[in-house]
């Protein structure tokens, strides 16, 4: 068999990757060594010979690390660099009296934390920022969106990274005034630059803008989503205290756990407040809040992940009852033909060899069918985890290691629940086993309630999983039944972002969008078309504002709210109904008066107990779009027009919790007004039928207007809206099959028991039949022995889900956790499957013929 | 976008199997026998064979030992196992059928 020779070669390169590390080290030594020693007896010398060699053989550490990727396994190395790289990073956010919790730092605030080396190896800043991304500036060949990484230099050292080629950018990159250089990701070199050796003094461009690569990140680095980093360059003399817009995270010293590293922050906070509380108001009750990298990113999908592992467990349990109540209640029928066998000389061990040999034939029987429907289930159940989740190089597949787990698994339990029943009865000698051949009629006491409790067990468990799918059944109803206070269906979305050296002028930008919406809106399937510069479904971007004549409740009577430039169809296209005034028009233009909609969260908040309508508000110069952080010099009085209803937000990574939230106040003001929305508009289509298959109409008309301009970010609002869904829905469906798969098991070792004991007293009714007994009095008396064993095992059951229901709450949205109408509706689906499971063995009995029950012996 | 020299992935297979067919050989000895053979026109980039025999090695096609060499170094050897034997035989034919088929198109056309 090749693949158990392979098995056995991934096994010693998995328990011996360190030997096998040096191993190809000395490998390659000693081949260029080789090649050294021939070149220098061609007569080159030492230096010459060494270089020569080099230079055929090709980069080492690349090769090299191709060839490790060729052992088998490779990826459980993977998983602990990730479980090293993910570990002990600490996110921080700032809070105090006057700021809720705000992710943002400014760069004299960083310097503050990063002076802490308390509790802390060091911290790093960043901050995100997306670029088109091209290698020369004359023809923009291929140009891609990248998300950039403006970061200080120590992100390598703090992340444990070191580059697969080239070098990081050093400290002395990271001043003002650095050379522009940039560290590329694995992902992008891999894509983009065909995994090229030569990549390191390539140039390329950012926005139009030459960035030097200087290195390459290694490979499963996730380079916190980026694709390509470069030096953030703060400045240490910085005493800017109000641009908030770097994110800082700092990695805890070994050993440390994220509320241990309380203490060290709290007294930072403290220092910060009292030494510039004077000047900054803003900084009243000061403290810093760490959040664990890795629990932010997996967040609900973490604790998705252990429910599912437990209703694994769940089923495993009741499977394995099950198979022990079957193969007990089959040993003990066979008692006494043990009986017989040992009295006439059987070996014990050779009547357990022939037990054993049976239950491991069913098992492995078993194990094979279970792992051919898994095989069957993978692709679709893969295709339910939500993109984000899957790391893209993620290869899901079946392979011999999971069937070698599903066949030893299944071998395992089968072997361990038939061989004990045959141990038990081996053991208890001739003349017992001979005696229970006689004494048919008397149900065999210790097997009969050892097979109760059993059952007993797979019902109460059973109740836990079915529990969890109903909860998340109603949980998911409530989710996709939810006002989102716009119409996500047939809305197809995707971003433009024009480069700031082909259209320097807004005017250029507004005569861009102007063309291509006319052009998108005359294309059949086309309801309306609108441009924005966020996405209803995204985070809104934020601008200061203040209200004049008013001072607001703030330290700087200025204050924020979500901020969206949008064109007049926006509304209309995502079905936001309007509540007062009237919405945007082609007069509301640049020479008009400049107006703006607000959102009622935005009326009911600044102007509670008045009328919004007609009031002005003097939007501030400061505004962070969350696409490009962006200062707009000039502030602008804008008069509030009308009034639309809130919408619910729904980013990636947010709980469904999230979702109880209030809607934030928002502003939406004209295009043609503000130019400020910036080059990078999100497209909103709504259409007549299936978006999907207009992208491409829609990317030629793109292209018709200015042949190098890419779209990205194609996705419907559905899928967008979606996002918040991913995790409830896979739990959904797997639970469902879980708990649909508990429940048959569980009734089938109902049945089974039943089934078992209405044979074994087919005797004993045939003579209360032949005395008198009507068919009901049997029924009920069968049907009344299971009764109790259901209902007992509801009510454990029932105690069971109540506490194992709550650590699921999280993932719950509208529906408690202790759910009354669901724990009614699990109880009865229960109470009705299992009582059919005893009905049918019950009507078996019935049919009992009084004269053959009796010969029957 | 390969690159130029870059040798198609399962003819470098076929190249590593067929070399190591007649006696076991270490990664250089490879690389320079099949540098020889081709009469130089297949250059290989030297290092781009280490992942191939890694990759051959984990499919049990050839096996690997360390050996002393002439001169006293410690060397890996590969050599050819039934699998890999198998294995040849269908890549040689695939190969003979193949480039038959080319010399067809190329002659007739």
């Amino acid at each position: 068999m090749l693949w158990v020779q392979r098995f056995w070669l991934r096994l010693q390169t998995l328990f011996g990757r360190n030997r096998s590390a040096e191993r190809l080290h000395d490998e390659i030594q000693f081949h260029l060594e080789q090649q050294i020693a021939e070149n220098v007896a061609a007569g080159m010398s030492r230096e010459e010979a060494r270089y020569a060699a080099t230079r055929a053989f090709g980069n080492p550490t690349v090769l090299k690390e191709e060839t490790r990727d060729t052992w088998g396994w490779i990826w459980l190395d993977q998983v602990a660099q990730d479980l090293r790289y993910g570990i002990r990073l600490l996110l921080l956010a700032q809070q105090s009296r006057k700021q809720a919790e705000l992710w943002r730092f400014s760069a004299a605030e960083y310097f503050d934390i990063a002076r802490l080396h308390q509790s802390f190896d060091g911290f790093f800043a960043m901050h995100y920022w997306t670029a088109t991304l091209s290698e020369n500036l004359e023809r923009s060949e291929n140009p891609e969106r990248v998300v950039v990484l403006r970061v200080t230099s120590n992100i390598f050292a703090l992340d444990g990274i070191s580059t697969i080629l080239g070098r990081a950018f050093t400290p002395d990159e990271d001043r003002p005034g650095g050379p522009n250089v940039a560290v590329i990701s694995h992902r992008l070199w891999n894509k983009r630059f065909v995994r090229d050796a030569s990549v390191v003094g390539k140039i390329i461009r950012l926005n139009g803008i030459p960035y030097t690569i200087v290195g390459v990140t290694p490979r499963r680095y996730a380079y916190w989503g980026a694709d390509v980093a470069i030096p953030l360059r703060l400045d240490p003399a910085s005493n800017n205290r109000s641009e908030r817009n770097l994110m800082v995270a700092g990695k805890a010293k070994e050993g440390l756990a994220v509320e241990q590293t309380g203490p060290a922050l709290a007294e930072l906070a403290h220092r910060v407040e009292a030494e510039y509380g004077a000047a900054y108001p803003e900084y009243a009750g000061l403290f810093y809040k760490p959040i664990d990298v890795r629990r932010g990113v997996a967040g609900d999908f973490r604790i998705a992940l252990y429910m599912l592992m437990g209703a694994v467990a769940i089923l495993a349990l009741v499977t394995s009852a099950n198979i022990a109540s079957l193969l007990l209640a089959r040993t003990m029928a066979r008692a006494g033909e043990i009986g017989t066998r040992l009295a006439i000389g059987a070996m014990p061990g050779r009547l357990a060899r022939q037990f054993l040999t049976e239950s491991a034939l069913l098992s492995v029987i078993a194990g094979a069918i279970g792992f051919v429907g898994g095989a069957c289930a993978l692709k679709p159940l893969g295709a339910l985890i939500p993109a984000r989740y899957v790391w893209e190089e993620t290869d899901l597949r079946t392979n011999p290691t999971a069937f070698a787990l599903s066949i030893s698994g299944a071998l395992l339990l089968g072997v361990l629940f038939g061989l004990a029943p045959a141990l038990f009865v081996l053991r208890r000698g001739v003349g017992t086993n001979l005696q229970q051949r006689r004494a048919r009629s008397v149900t065999d006491r210790y097997g009969g309630r050892m097979r109760t409790g059993l059952v007993l067990l797979e019902m109460a468990l059973a109740f836990v999983v079915v529990m969890g799918a109903g909860l998340m059944v109603r949980s998911y109803r409530r989710l996709t039944s939810m006002d989102l206070g716009f119409q996500p269906d047939h809305v197809l979305t995707m971003r433009i972002a024009l480069p700031e050296l082909k259209y320097a002028d807004p005017g250029q930008v507004a005569n861009f969008f102007r063309e291509l919406l006319d052009r998108v809106r005359a294309l059949p399937g086309i309801v309306d078309v609108a441009a924005s510069s966020v996405r209803p479904v995204d985070a809104a971007g934020a601008r200061d504002f203040s209200i004049p004549g008013r001072s607001l409740n703030t330290a700087t009577g200025i204050d924020k709210a979500g901020y969206r430039v949008v064109t007049p169809e926006y509304f209309a296209v995502i079905q936001t109904p309007l509540r007062r005034g009237r919405s945007f028009a082609e007069q509301d233009g640049p020479n008009a008066p400049h107006v703006a909609i607000v959102n009622e969260s935005f009326a009911r908040t600044y102007f509670a107990n008045e009328d919004a309508m007609g009031k002005q508000i003097r939007l501030e110069n400061r505004y962070i779009s969350t696409a490009v952080g962006m200062e707009w010099p000039g502030s602008d009085v804008v008069q509030i027009v009308g009034v639309i209803g809130d919408s619910q937000q729904i980013t990636p990574f947010m709980s469904v919790h999230d979702l109880y939230n209030p809607a934030a106040p928002e502003i939406f003001v004209p295009f043609l007004q503000h130019p400020e929305g910036g080059r990078d508009m999100a497209l909103l289509l709504r259409t007549e039928t299936e978006p999907g298959t207009l992208t491409d109409p829609i990317r030629r008309q793109v292209l018709a207007i200015d042949a190098d301009q890419p779209v990205y970010e194609v996705q419907t609002l559905r899928e967008m809206t979606e996002i918040a869904f991913g995790p409830t829905r896979l739990c959904l469906v797997i639970l469902g099959i879980f708990a649909g798969a508990a429940l048959v098991t569980a009734c089938v070792g109902l049945y089974a028991i039943v089934s078992y004991s209405v044979s074994q007293r087919t005797h004993e009714i045939g003579i209360r039949m032949a005395l008198g007994a009507k068919q009901r009095d049997v029924l009920r008396m069968v049907v009344g022995e299971g009764i109790p064993v259901i209902a007992a095992g509801l009510v454990v059951g029932l105690f069971a889900a109540l506490g194992m229901t709550r650590l699921m709450s999280s993932l719950l949205y509208g529906v408690p956790a202790s759910d009354g109408a669901t724990l009614l509706a699990v109880s009865a689906i229960l109470m009705a499957t299992a009582t059919l499971a005893v009905y049918i063995p019950a009507r078996r009995a019935i049919g009992v013929d009084p004269i053959e029950a009796l010969r029957y012996e | 976008m390969a690159k130029p020299n870059d040798l198609v992935q399962g003819t470098l297979d076929l190249l590593i199997l067929k070399t190591v067919s007649l006696e076991p050989k270490h990664g250089w000895a490879i690389a320079k026998r099949i540098q020889q053979i081709s009469g130089e026109v297949l250059q290989v980039q030297q290092g781009s064979l280490y992942p191939a025999l890694h990759r051959l090695e984990q499919k049990a096609w050839i096996k690997a030992k360390w050996k002393e060499t002439e001169t006293g170094r410690q060397a890996k050897f590969y050599s050819l196992t039934a699998a890999g034997r198998a294995q040849l035989e269908k890549e040689a034919e695939n190969w003979s059928r193949l480039s038959a088929a080319i010399n067809l198109v190329v002659e007739t056309t």
